[in-house]
Protein backbone atom coordinates (compact mmCIF):
# COMPACT_ATOMS: atom_id res chain seq x y z
CA UNK A 1 0.00 0.00 0.00
CA UNK A 2 1.18 3.24 -1.34
CA UNK A 3 0.94 6.06 1.11
CA UNK A 4 -0.75 9.30 -0.55
CA UNK A 5 1.44 12.34 -0.11
CA UNK A 6 0.49 15.94 -0.47
CA UNK A 7 1.49 18.43 -2.54
CA UNK A 8 3.99 19.26 0.71
CA UNK A 9 5.54 15.48 0.27
CA UNK A 10 4.16 14.30 3.51
CA UNK A 11 1.83 11.99 3.87
CA UNK A 12 -1.46 12.47 6.66
CA UNK A 13 -3.28 10.00 7.90
CA UNK A 14 -7.24 10.69 9.54
CA UNK A 15 -8.49 8.77 12.07
CA UNK A 16 -12.14 8.55 12.65
CA UNK A 17 -14.16 6.51 14.87
CA UNK A 18 -17.72 7.37 13.48
CA UNK A 19 -19.12 5.82 17.03
CA UNK A 20 -17.38 7.10 20.20
CA UNK A 21 -15.45 4.59 22.52
CA UNK A 22 -14.08 2.39 19.84
CA UNK A 23 -10.26 2.84 20.60
CA UNK A 24 -9.87 5.73 18.15
CA UNK A 25 -7.42 7.70 20.19
CA UNK A 26 -5.19 4.65 21.56
CA UNK A 27 -4.84 3.71 18.03
CA UNK A 28 -3.90 7.31 16.70
CA UNK A 29 -1.67 7.67 19.48
CA UNK A 30 0.39 4.24 19.36
CA UNK A 31 -0.31 3.87 15.55
CA UNK A 32 2.26 7.43 15.95
CA UNK A 33 4.49 5.88 18.22
CA UNK A 34 4.95 2.45 15.66
CA UNK A 35 5.62 4.62 12.94
CA UNK A 36 7.87 7.17 14.77
CA UNK A 37 9.96 4.22 16.23
CA UNK A 38 10.81 2.97 12.66
CA UNK A 39 12.79 6.42 12.11
CA UNK A 40 10.48 8.51 10.36
CA UNK A 41 9.38 12.17 11.68
CA UNK A 42 5.65 11.95 12.80
CA UNK A 43 3.25 14.87 13.98
CA UNK A 44 -0.07 13.23 16.14
CA UNK A 45 -2.49 16.40 15.85
CA UNK A 46 -5.36 16.25 18.22
CA UNK A 47 -8.11 17.21 15.82
CA UNK A 48 -10.93 15.71 18.61
CA UNK A 49 -12.48 19.36 18.85
CA UNK A 50 -13.82 20.02 22.37
CA UNK A 51 -13.30 16.55 23.61
CA UNK A 52 -9.62 16.36 23.04
CA UNK A 53 -7.11 13.81 25.00
CA UNK A 54 -4.61 12.43 23.00
CA UNK A 55 -1.73 14.07 25.07
CA UNK A 56 -3.07 12.06 27.85
CA UNK A 57 -3.18 8.61 26.16
CA UNK A 58 0.61 9.57 24.81
CA UNK A 59 1.18 10.19 29.05
CA UNK A 60 1.71 14.12 28.49
CA UNK A 61 0.32 15.50 31.62
CA UNK A 62 0.62 19.41 30.86
CA UNK A 63 1.40 20.94 27.42
CA UNK A 64 2.63 24.34 26.72
CA UNK A 65 0.76 25.28 23.66
CA UNK A 66 -2.65 24.13 22.01
CA UNK A 67 -4.59 24.25 19.09
CA UNK A 68 -6.05 27.26 20.73
CA UNK A 69 -3.26 29.30 20.68
CA UNK A 70 -3.40 28.87 16.82
CA UNK A 71 -7.65 29.05 16.96
CA UNK A 72 -7.32 32.20 18.85
CA UNK A 73 -4.51 33.65 16.73
CA UNK A 74 -1.92 33.80 19.81
CA UNK A 75 0.67 32.38 17.57
CA UNK A 76 0.95 33.08 13.76
CA UNK A 77 1.99 29.62 12.53
CA UNK A 78 0.76 26.45 13.57
CA UNK A 79 4.23 24.40 13.62
CA UNK A 80 4.73 27.18 17.43
CA UNK A 81 2.48 24.74 18.94
CA UNK A 82 3.66 21.65 17.98
CA UNK A 83 5.49 19.87 21.52
CA UNK A 84 7.76 17.43 21.90
CA UNK A 85 6.34 13.63 23.29
CA UNK A 86 9.74 12.63 24.85
CA UNK A 87 9.16 9.96 22.29
CA UNK A 88 12.37 10.19 19.72
CA UNK A 89 10.80 11.60 16.35
CA UNK A 90 7.58 12.58 17.58
CA UNK A 91 5.82 15.54 17.79
CA UNK A 92 2.19 16.34 19.22
CA UNK A 93 -0.44 19.03 18.45
CA UNK A 94 -2.72 18.89 21.52
CA UNK A 95 -6.49 19.68 21.10
CA UNK A 96 -7.75 22.52 21.58
CA UNK A 97 -10.96 22.97 24.34
CA UNK A 98 -12.09 26.47 23.91
CA UNK A 99 -15.71 26.55 24.10
CA UNK A 100 -17.52 26.22 20.37
CA UNK A 101 -14.03 25.19 18.79
CA UNK A 102 -16.02 22.01 17.56
CA UNK A 103 -18.29 24.32 15.66
CA UNK A 104 -15.46 26.30 13.79
CA UNK A 105 -16.43 28.94 10.96
CA UNK A 106 -15.28 27.67 7.58
CA UNK A 107 -12.89 30.29 7.29
CA UNK A 108 -11.02 29.47 10.20
CA UNK A 109 -11.08 25.43 9.37
CA UNK A 110 -9.28 26.33 6.04
CA UNK A 111 -6.64 28.35 7.80
CA UNK A 112 -5.69 25.46 9.70
CA UNK A 113 -6.16 22.88 6.65
CA UNK A 114 -3.43 25.28 5.03
CA UNK A 115 -1.37 25.05 8.16
CA UNK A 116 -1.59 21.06 9.20
CA UNK A 117 -0.43 20.53 5.38
CA UNK A 118 2.36 22.92 5.92
CA UNK A 119 3.77 21.02 8.71
CA UNK A 120 7.43 20.15 8.19
CA UNK A 121 6.96 16.02 9.23
CA UNK A 122 7.45 13.08 7.39
CA UNK A 123 3.45 11.73 8.80
CA UNK A 124 0.85 13.48 9.87
CA UNK A 125 -1.26 11.77 12.06
CA UNK A 126 -4.79 13.28 12.41
CA UNK A 127 -6.84 12.58 15.21
CA UNK A 128 -10.66 13.63 14.60
CA UNK A 129 -13.62 13.44 16.67
CA UNK A 130 -16.73 10.67 16.99
CA UNK A 131 -20.22 11.67 14.67
CA UNK A 132 -20.42 12.41 11.02
CA UNK A 133 -20.22 16.76 11.26
CA UNK A 134 -18.74 18.11 8.28
CA UNK A 135 -15.46 19.19 10.49
CA UNK A 136 -14.94 15.66 11.00
CA UNK A 137 -15.76 14.65 7.07
CA UNK A 138 -13.93 18.03 5.65
CA UNK A 139 -10.35 16.70 7.60
CA UNK A 140 -10.74 12.99 6.45
CA UNK A 141 -11.38 14.57 2.39
CA UNK A 142 -8.30 16.60 2.84
CA UNK A 143 -6.29 13.97 4.44
CA UNK A 144 -6.81 11.77 1.31
CA UNK A 145 -6.39 8.29 3.11
CA UNK A 146 -8.10 8.05 6.18
CA UNK A 147 -8.52 5.07 8.91
CA UNK A 148 -12.18 4.84 10.21
CA UNK A 149 -12.39 2.66 13.52
CA UNK A 150 -15.20 0.11 14.67
CA UNK A 151 -15.91 -2.66 16.86
CA UNK A 152 -17.76 -5.30 15.25
CA UNK A 153 -21.05 -4.27 16.95
CA UNK A 154 -24.18 -3.62 14.68
CA UNK A 155 -24.22 0.09 15.98
CA UNK A 156 -20.74 0.38 15.27
CA UNK A 157 -20.78 -0.69 11.86
CA UNK A 158 -24.03 1.49 11.06
CA UNK A 159 -22.31 4.77 11.97
CA UNK A 160 -19.15 3.83 9.62
CA UNK A 161 -21.36 2.57 6.66
CA UNK A 162 -23.79 6.40 7.27
CA UNK A 163 -20.06 8.00 8.10
CA UNK A 164 -18.72 6.79 4.64
CA UNK A 165 -21.77 7.77 2.98
CA UNK A 166 -22.00 11.32 4.52
CA UNK A 167 -18.09 11.40 2.94
CA UNK A 168 -18.85 10.82 0.05
CA UNK A 169 -21.94 12.89 -0.75
CA UNK A 170 -20.10 15.92 1.18
CA UNK A 171 -17.23 15.33 -1.35
CA UNK A 172 -19.94 15.28 -4.69
CA UNK A 173 -21.23 18.30 -3.17
CA UNK A 174 -18.32 20.31 -3.41
CA UNK A 175 -17.68 18.63 -6.76
CA UNK A 176 -21.18 19.65 -8.18
CA UNK A 177 -20.71 23.09 -6.72
CA UNK A 178 -17.15 23.81 -8.34
CA UNK A 179 -18.96 22.70 -11.54
CA UNK A 180 -21.96 24.98 -11.21
CA UNK A 181 -24.57 22.12 -11.37
CA UNK A 182 -27.66 22.65 -9.78
CA UNK A 183 -28.97 19.65 -11.52
CA UNK A 184 -26.36 17.49 -9.92
CA UNK A 185 -27.29 19.00 -6.62
CA UNK A 186 -30.80 18.38 -6.73
CA UNK A 187 -30.02 14.80 -8.04
CA UNK A 188 -28.00 14.38 -4.24
CA UNK A 189 -30.36 16.07 -2.08
CA UNK A 190 -32.91 13.13 -3.52
CA UNK A 191 -30.45 10.62 -2.63
CA UNK A 192 -30.52 11.65 1.00
CA UNK A 193 -34.05 10.66 1.07
CA UNK A 194 -33.99 7.07 -0.30
CA UNK A 195 -37.82 6.45 1.19
CA UNK A 196 -38.80 8.47 -1.59
CA UNK A 197 -36.70 8.07 -4.38
CA UNK A 198 -35.60 4.06 -3.99
CA UNK A 199 -33.72 4.21 -7.21
CA UNK A 200 -31.07 6.43 -5.48
CA UNK A 201 -30.71 3.93 -2.47
CA UNK A 202 -27.89 2.38 -4.72
CA UNK A 203 -25.15 4.77 -6.40
CA UNK A 204 -25.38 2.63 -9.81
CA UNK A 205 -29.32 4.30 -10.16
CA UNK A 206 -27.92 7.54 -8.84
CA UNK A 207 -25.26 7.30 -12.06
CA UNK A 208 -27.79 6.28 -14.44
CA UNK A 209 -29.64 9.71 -13.68
CA UNK A 210 -27.02 11.96 -13.34
CA UNK A 211 -25.77 10.74 -16.77
CA UNK A 212 -28.85 11.88 -18.12
CA UNK A 213 -28.45 15.54 -16.42
CA UNK A 214 -24.44 15.48 -17.38
CA UNK A 215 -22.65 13.19 -19.21
CA UNK A 216 -19.34 14.65 -18.02
CA UNK A 217 -20.31 15.14 -14.65
CA UNK A 218 -21.72 11.73 -14.19
CA UNK A 219 -18.06 10.24 -15.51
CA UNK A 220 -16.41 12.72 -12.96
CA UNK A 221 -18.69 11.32 -10.24
CA UNK A 222 -17.63 7.41 -11.31
CA UNK A 223 -13.51 8.63 -11.31
CA UNK A 224 -14.23 10.21 -8.05
CA UNK A 225 -16.00 7.38 -6.15
CA UNK A 226 -13.17 4.96 -7.99
CA UNK A 227 -10.45 7.26 -6.02
CA UNK A 228 -11.67 6.98 -2.52
CA UNK A 229 -10.22 4.65 -0.74
CA UNK A 230 -11.28 3.53 2.96
CA UNK A 231 -9.27 1.36 5.67
CA UNK A 232 -11.39 0.02 7.87
CA UNK A 233 -10.12 -1.22 10.97
CA UNK A 234 -12.00 -3.22 13.10
CA UNK A 235 -10.85 -3.20 16.78
CA UNK A 236 -11.39 -5.30 19.53
CA UNK A 237 -11.80 -8.64 17.70
CA UNK A 238 -12.46 -11.55 19.79
CA UNK A 239 -13.98 -14.13 17.65
CA UNK A 240 -13.05 -15.61 13.89
CA UNK A 241 -16.37 -14.28 13.01
CA UNK A 242 -15.53 -10.59 14.07
CA UNK A 243 -13.43 -10.73 11.56
CA UNK A 244 -16.03 -10.68 9.30
CA UNK A 245 -17.91 -7.19 10.38
CA UNK A 246 -14.86 -5.26 7.95
CA UNK A 247 -15.89 -7.49 5.10
CA UNK A 248 -19.66 -7.16 5.37
CA UNK A 249 -19.40 -3.70 5.82
CA UNK A 250 -16.67 -3.53 2.31
CA UNK A 251 -19.41 -5.64 0.29
CA UNK A 252 -21.99 -3.15 1.61
CA UNK A 253 -19.98 0.08 0.41
CA UNK A 254 -19.30 -1.75 -2.77
CA UNK A 255 -22.62 -2.79 -3.78
CA UNK A 256 -24.47 0.38 -2.37
CA UNK A 257 -21.93 3.14 -2.67
CA UNK A 258 -19.68 1.75 -5.56
CA UNK A 259 -16.51 2.06 -3.89
CA UNK A 260 -14.12 -0.55 -5.00
CA UNK A 261 -11.12 0.26 -3.01
CA UNK A 262 -10.65 -0.48 0.48
CA UNK A 263 -9.38 -2.30 2.46
CA UNK A 264 -9.52 -3.94 6.09
CA UNK A 265 -7.55 -4.19 9.09
CA UNK A 266 -8.12 -6.04 12.90
CA UNK A 267 -6.87 -5.28 15.80
CA UNK A 268 -7.31 -7.77 18.31
CA UNK A 269 -9.04 -7.62 22.11
CA UNK A 270 -6.18 -7.45 24.57
CA UNK A 271 -6.77 -6.59 28.00
CA UNK A 272 -3.23 -5.11 28.72
CA UNK A 273 -4.35 -1.61 26.67
CA UNK A 274 -6.97 -0.82 29.79
CA UNK A 275 -3.75 -1.36 31.78
CA UNK A 276 -2.18 0.75 30.08
CA UNK A 277 -4.26 3.50 30.09
CA UNK A 278 -5.14 3.19 33.45
CA UNK A 279 -1.14 4.19 33.97
CA UNK A 280 -1.59 7.03 31.91
CA UNK A 281 1.39 5.22 29.55
CA UNK A 282 1.28 4.48 25.76
CA UNK A 283 0.65 0.65 25.62
CA UNK A 284 3.67 0.96 22.95
CA UNK A 285 6.41 1.68 25.67
CA UNK A 286 4.71 -0.10 28.70
CA UNK A 287 3.93 -3.58 26.99
CA UNK A 288 5.59 -3.22 23.38
CA UNK A 289 5.28 -6.70 22.68
CA UNK A 290 1.16 -7.23 23.63
CA UNK A 291 -1.06 -8.75 21.22
CA UNK A 292 -2.39 -4.71 20.19
CA UNK A 293 1.17 -3.66 19.35
CA UNK A 294 1.81 -6.20 17.20
CA UNK A 295 -1.52 -5.48 15.52
CA UNK A 296 -0.76 -1.90 15.20
CA UNK A 297 2.63 -2.62 14.17
CA UNK A 298 1.25 -4.58 11.08
CA UNK A 299 -0.75 -1.80 10.28
CA UNK A 300 1.85 0.61 10.45
CA UNK A 301 4.04 -1.87 8.18
CA UNK A 302 0.96 -2.59 5.55
CA UNK A 303 0.35 1.52 5.56
CA UNK A 304 3.81 2.60 5.19
CA UNK A 305 6.51 -0.19 4.44
CA UNK B 1 -2.22 -32.88 20.59
CA UNK B 2 -1.36 -29.28 21.51
CA UNK B 3 -3.15 -26.87 23.01
CA UNK B 4 -2.63 -24.03 25.33
CA UNK B 5 -3.75 -24.61 28.63
CA UNK B 6 -2.95 -22.37 31.78
CA UNK B 7 -3.39 -23.74 35.78
CA UNK B 8 -3.68 -20.94 38.11
CA UNK B 9 -3.25 -22.51 41.38
CA UNK B 10 -1.22 -21.33 44.50
CA UNK B 11 -1.04 -25.02 45.86
CA UNK B 12 2.22 -26.43 44.84
CA UNK B 13 1.03 -30.43 44.94
CA UNK B 14 -1.79 -29.72 43.21
CA UNK B 15 -0.46 -27.48 40.13
CA UNK B 16 2.52 -30.06 40.21
CA UNK B 17 -0.40 -32.87 39.77
CA UNK B 18 -2.07 -30.63 37.07
CA UNK B 19 0.97 -29.73 34.88
CA UNK B 20 2.43 -33.08 34.73
CA UNK B 21 -1.07 -34.68 34.15
CA UNK B 22 -1.91 -32.29 31.09
CA UNK B 23 1.57 -32.44 29.70
CA UNK B 24 1.34 -36.11 29.77
CA UNK B 25 -2.05 -36.14 27.54
CA UNK B 26 -0.03 -34.01 25.04
CA UNK B 27 -0.87 -30.23 26.50
CA UNK B 28 0.72 -27.22 25.94
CA UNK B 29 0.48 -26.62 29.73
CA UNK B 30 1.59 -23.61 32.04
CA UNK B 31 1.05 -23.65 35.54
CA UNK B 32 1.32 -20.32 37.31
CA UNK B 33 0.70 -19.85 40.93
CA UNK B 34 -0.97 -16.25 40.73
CA UNK B 35 -2.59 -14.57 38.35
CA UNK B 36 -0.20 -11.51 38.57
CA UNK B 37 2.94 -13.90 37.41
CA UNK B 38 1.06 -15.47 34.34
CA UNK B 39 -0.73 -11.92 33.59
CA UNK B 40 1.93 -10.91 30.81
CA UNK B 41 1.53 -14.60 28.78
CA UNK B 42 -2.80 -13.94 29.35
CA UNK B 43 -1.77 -10.71 27.86
CA UNK B 44 -0.35 -11.96 25.12
CA UNK B 45 -2.08 -15.13 24.30
CA UNK B 46 -5.58 -16.01 25.80
CA UNK B 47 -5.45 -19.70 26.55
CA UNK B 48 -8.11 -21.75 24.94
CA UNK B 49 -8.55 -23.46 28.54
CA UNK B 50 -7.96 -22.09 32.20
CA UNK B 51 -7.97 -24.50 34.96
CA UNK B 52 -8.70 -21.87 38.16
CA UNK B 53 -8.13 -23.55 41.60
CA UNK B 54 -9.99 -21.87 43.40
CA UNK B 55 -10.55 -23.79 46.39
CA UNK B 56 -12.58 -21.97 49.11
CA UNK B 57 -13.57 -19.65 46.83
CA UNK B 58 -13.78 -16.69 49.29
CA UNK B 59 -13.77 -13.04 47.98
CA UNK B 60 -10.85 -12.52 46.89
CA UNK B 61 -10.85 -15.76 44.56
CA UNK B 62 -14.39 -14.53 43.45
CA UNK B 63 -13.07 -11.08 42.50
CA UNK B 64 -10.07 -13.11 40.72
CA UNK B 65 -12.71 -15.18 38.89
CA UNK B 66 -14.61 -11.88 37.50
CA UNK B 67 -11.48 -10.28 36.40
CA UNK B 68 -10.93 -13.96 34.61
CA UNK B 69 -14.46 -13.67 32.83
CA UNK B 70 -13.83 -9.90 31.55
CA UNK B 71 -10.73 -10.43 30.55
CA UNK B 72 -10.91 -13.66 28.72
CA UNK B 73 -13.82 -13.85 26.59
CA UNK B 74 -13.08 -16.62 24.41
CA UNK B 75 -11.51 -18.89 27.54
CA UNK B 76 -13.26 -21.87 29.16
CA UNK B 77 -12.78 -21.35 32.77
CA UNK B 78 -12.54 -24.79 34.84
CA UNK B 79 -13.02 -23.51 38.48
CA UNK B 80 -12.13 -26.35 41.00
CA UNK B 81 -14.33 -25.13 43.99
CA UNK B 82 -15.46 -26.70 47.17
CA UNK B 83 -18.60 -28.23 47.38
CA UNK B 84 -20.28 -25.65 49.49
CA UNK B 85 -19.50 -22.88 47.08
CA UNK B 86 -21.04 -24.58 43.94
CA UNK B 87 -23.90 -22.54 42.13
CA UNK B 88 -27.17 -23.14 43.30
CA UNK B 89 -28.25 -23.53 39.68
CA UNK B 90 -26.87 -24.02 36.10
CA UNK B 91 -28.09 -20.52 35.11
CA UNK B 92 -25.98 -18.85 37.55
CA UNK B 93 -22.60 -20.23 35.69
CA UNK B 94 -21.76 -18.61 32.64
CA UNK B 95 -21.79 -21.14 29.17
CA UNK B 96 -17.87 -20.39 28.96
CA UNK B 97 -17.12 -22.40 32.47
CA UNK B 98 -17.21 -25.57 34.60
CA UNK B 99 -17.31 -25.81 38.23
CA UNK B 100 -15.89 -29.41 39.45
CA UNK B 101 -16.22 -29.66 43.01
CA UNK B 102 -13.64 -31.14 45.36
CA UNK B 103 -12.64 -34.06 45.61
CA UNK B 104 -9.49 -33.48 43.25
CA UNK B 105 -10.20 -35.73 40.07
CA UNK B 106 -7.18 -34.82 37.93
CA UNK B 107 -8.37 -37.60 35.73
CA UNK B 108 -11.42 -35.86 35.72
CA UNK B 109 -9.94 -32.65 34.56
CA UNK B 110 -8.06 -33.87 31.96
CA UNK B 111 -11.10 -35.10 30.29
CA UNK B 112 -12.80 -32.23 30.50
CA UNK B 113 -10.28 -30.32 29.08
CA UNK B 114 -10.18 -32.58 26.10
CA UNK B 115 -14.03 -32.72 25.69
CA UNK B 116 -13.58 -28.58 25.40
CA UNK B 117 -10.62 -28.67 23.15
CA UNK B 118 -11.73 -31.42 20.64
CA UNK B 119 -15.45 -29.28 20.70
CA UNK B 120 -13.66 -26.03 19.10
CA UNK B 121 -13.04 -25.93 15.62
CA UNK B 122 -16.77 -27.76 15.29
CA UNK B 123 -17.90 -24.36 17.38
CA UNK B 124 -15.78 -22.17 15.53
CA UNK B 125 -17.04 -23.33 11.73
CA UNK B 126 -20.55 -23.28 12.66
CA UNK B 127 -20.36 -19.41 14.17
CA UNK B 128 -18.85 -18.33 11.46
CA UNK B 129 -21.01 -18.33 8.69
CA UNK B 130 -24.33 -17.39 9.76
CA UNK B 131 -22.65 -14.83 11.95
CA UNK B 132 -21.41 -13.13 8.85
CA UNK B 133 -25.16 -13.68 7.03
CA UNK B 134 -26.94 -12.71 10.13
CA UNK B 135 -25.12 -9.45 10.68
CA UNK B 136 -25.43 -8.38 6.63
CA UNK B 137 -29.25 -8.61 7.51
CA UNK B 138 -29.04 -6.42 10.21
CA UNK B 139 -27.15 -3.82 8.65
CA UNK B 140 -29.35 -3.74 5.50
CA UNK B 141 -32.15 -3.61 8.05
CA UNK B 142 -30.77 -0.95 10.24
CA UNK B 143 -29.68 1.00 6.92
CA UNK B 144 -33.17 0.28 5.27
CA UNK B 145 -30.97 -0.72 2.06
CA UNK B 146 -33.06 -3.34 1.08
Amino acid sequence: MQPRLNRQGNATLAIVGPKGGVGKSIISANLAIALANTGKRVIAVDLDLGAANLHAILGIRETRHTLDDFVMNKVSDLSQVVSQTGIENLGMISGGDVPGIANMPYQRKMKLIGHLLKLDSEIIILDLGAGASNNVVDFLIIARRGLIVTTPEVPSLLNVYSFIKATIFRRLAFHYKHNNSPGMLDLLQKARNPEKYPRLKQMEGFLEEAQKIDGKLAESTSKILEGFFFIIVVNRVQRPADENAGNVIRQLMHKYLNIPNSAIMTIREDGAVRRAVAKMRPIMIENPTATFCMDIMQIADELYS
Amino acid sequence: MSSPVIVLSSDNIRGTILEKILSRSGFDVLWSKSYYEAEDVLDKNAPLVLIFDAKGLRAKEAGLLKKLRINLPGTVIIALVEVDTMPISEAEVSPRELWLPEPFDPELIVSKVKEIVSSQPVERASDTKPGKDTLTTSLKQFLKLD
